[in-house]
């Protein structure tokens, strides 16, 4: 707990109607993460380390809350640096959330919780 | 990530000689005697080599602003060198790399290699006598050229690692899940901003991540298991290359620099799970208090299990001056492991030139490795 880092967002993706919303994560500087997600609540599969994974058709999503925690740990030795992005496709547009933090130490553990509302 | 290496017995902190089987005496340290395999490899911090020195305290900046205070710190002392100062740092490591995977890091091409692996050091100490007081300040810069390949090994801990990871963040989920809900409906009602839900979101997380059940659950566990016993190593076709130069000042004043001297190194060597192939060649412009060049080389062979490992070195020194010999040493060394630290060490081979006292080396002994690394991985 000592070395485990935070970091949240909130933030809204404008979907459109007929087209799935597929959900790819990035974890760069070379670190190891794993991602599981919530959609109101209730859990979805996210099948590989990256995805993609379709989240839903967008004219279901409307008002919905996607929910992705994603935990990082520090393998590589040359730098405490963590950083992740999701990215989000089939809205209006193509868009990338990037986040990062340091962690605290050698092999500590980066937490990020990231809310996405999805808008018509 | 840098370039693994097998290093035998290095980093043993403390060896006791139990019995010798053979003549055993002290080596003469004359100027040909070859200095011993690992202080010829690629060193880590080339300008701290070149200065012979090991600073208790060095500055690693690992982004921008901390380099920058790191320099303004000593940028004060105009006129004089600044003593005991120490810095290492990697160009490529001082930004943030968000799209590089560690799967893109597999393989890696040569500009891939040096980018990944690139350091630079800096270092200033005290060189002269209480008498002739010296300061002197290097600079050296290391790289690998080629850096092999991610051990299978390695990447199966790492996807062993994603699985366990993905298990974790499910139980921060699970462990959340009614608060998750309350605060979306308190979202999507307006009743709090997309700020207000973030940090509320940061809060429970904190909460939950500190919590018993989450801490001393099997998922955490498995994680914790998993990174105790995780090393990320390489395998394969390995180069590693330094320099470094190196400046005289006597009392510490700038405008009296003078060059000292300046070296290279260069470490070829292939590694396998259990055998490895290591070559070293060292250039010193200056290596004893006469001024002479020096040019070691060397090779040496290695097997190893998790039981035991076998070696065998051969290093060589060679003089520019007609007026100081050569000397190579040629010595096999057995490793066995009696104990979770504790290894039974035997040597025995030839040092330095055969006519003289101590140049038979047969040596029994037992080393203790607390730093539970039987062989270190740069």
């Amino acid at each position: 707990m000592a070395d485990d880092v935070f970091l949240s967002s909130t933030n809204f993706y404008a979907v459109v109607s007929d087209r799935d919303v597929v959900l790819r994560v990035f974890t760069g500087d070379e670190q190891v993460s794993g991602t599981s997600l919530l959609l109101n609540g209730s859990p979805v599969p996210f099948d590989s380390p990256a995805g993609p994974q379709v989240i839903g058709q967008g004219k279901d999503l409307v008002g919905s809350v996607l929910t992705v925690n994603t935990t990082v740990r520090d393998v590589n030795p040359a730098t405490n640096h963590t950083s992740v992005t999701h990215v989000l496709e089939g809205g209006l547009e193509t868009r990338a959330f990037p986040h990062a933090i340091d962690v605290s130490a050698d092999k500590g553990t980066a937490h990020y919780l990231v809310t996405f509302v999805f808008t018509a | 990530m840098s370039v693994r290496a097998l290093r035998l017995s290095t980093s043993l902190p403390l060896a006791i000689v139990a019995a010798c089987v053979a003549q055993a005496s002290a080596q003469t340290a004359g100027p040909e005697a070859p200095p011993a395999f690992n202080t010829i490899r690629t060193p880590t911090s080339p300008a701290f080599t070149l200065l012979g020195i090991e600073p208790s305290s060095v500055e690693r900046p690992n982004t921008p602003s901390s380099l920058a205070v790191a320099l303004l710190g000593r940028a004060q002392e105009r006129e004089t060198v600044p003593a005991d100062f120490a810095l290492e740092l990697s160009p490529y490591w001082l930004v943030g790399h968000p799209r590089l995977a560690w799967r893109d890091d597999e393989t890696r091409t040569i500009g891939q290699s040096l980018a990944r692996t690139a350091t630079l050091s800096v270092a200033t100490g005290a060189t002269g006598t209480k008498d002739v007081p010296v300061t002197s300040l290097a600079v050296g810069g290391r790289a690998s050229v080629f850096s092999g390949h991610l051990a299978a090994s390695t990447t199966k801990g790492l996807e062993d690692l994603e699985k366990a990871l993905q298990a974790e963040s499910a139980l921060g989920l699970r462990l959340m899940q009614d608060q998750i809900k309350a605060l979306s409906a308190q979202l999507l009602a307006g009743e709090i901003s997309a700020e207000e839900h973030a940090r509320l979101m940061n809060a429970l997380q904190r909460a939950v991540v500190g919590s018993k059940a989450y801490m001393e659950s099997a998922e955490r566990k498995a994680v914790e298991k998993l990174m105790q016993k995780f090393a990320a190593n390489r395998e394969g076709f390995f180069l590693e290359v330094a320099g470094a130069a190196g400046w005289e000042y006597p009392d510490a004043v700038w405008a009296r620099h003078r060059f000292g001297r300046w070296g290279a190194w260069a470490t070829p060597s292939y590694q396998t799970p259990h055998w490895s192939l290591v070559g070293v060649a060292r250039y010193l412009s200056k290596a004893d208090d006469a001024g002479h060049e020096a040019m070691d080389f060397g090779l040496r062979g290695t097997y190893s299990s998790d039981r035991y490992a076998l070696s065998l070195e051969y290093v060589h020194r060679g003089f520019s001056g007609a007026d100081v010999p050569g000397g190579h040493r040629f010595v096999g060394i057995a490793e066995y492991g009696v104990g979770d630290d504790t290894w039974l060490v035997a040597s025995f081979g030839r040092d330095a030139a055969t006519q003289r006292e101590g140049s038979l080396i047969a040596r029994l002994g037992l080393s203790f490795n607390f730093s539970k690394e039987r062989f270190k991985v740069d």
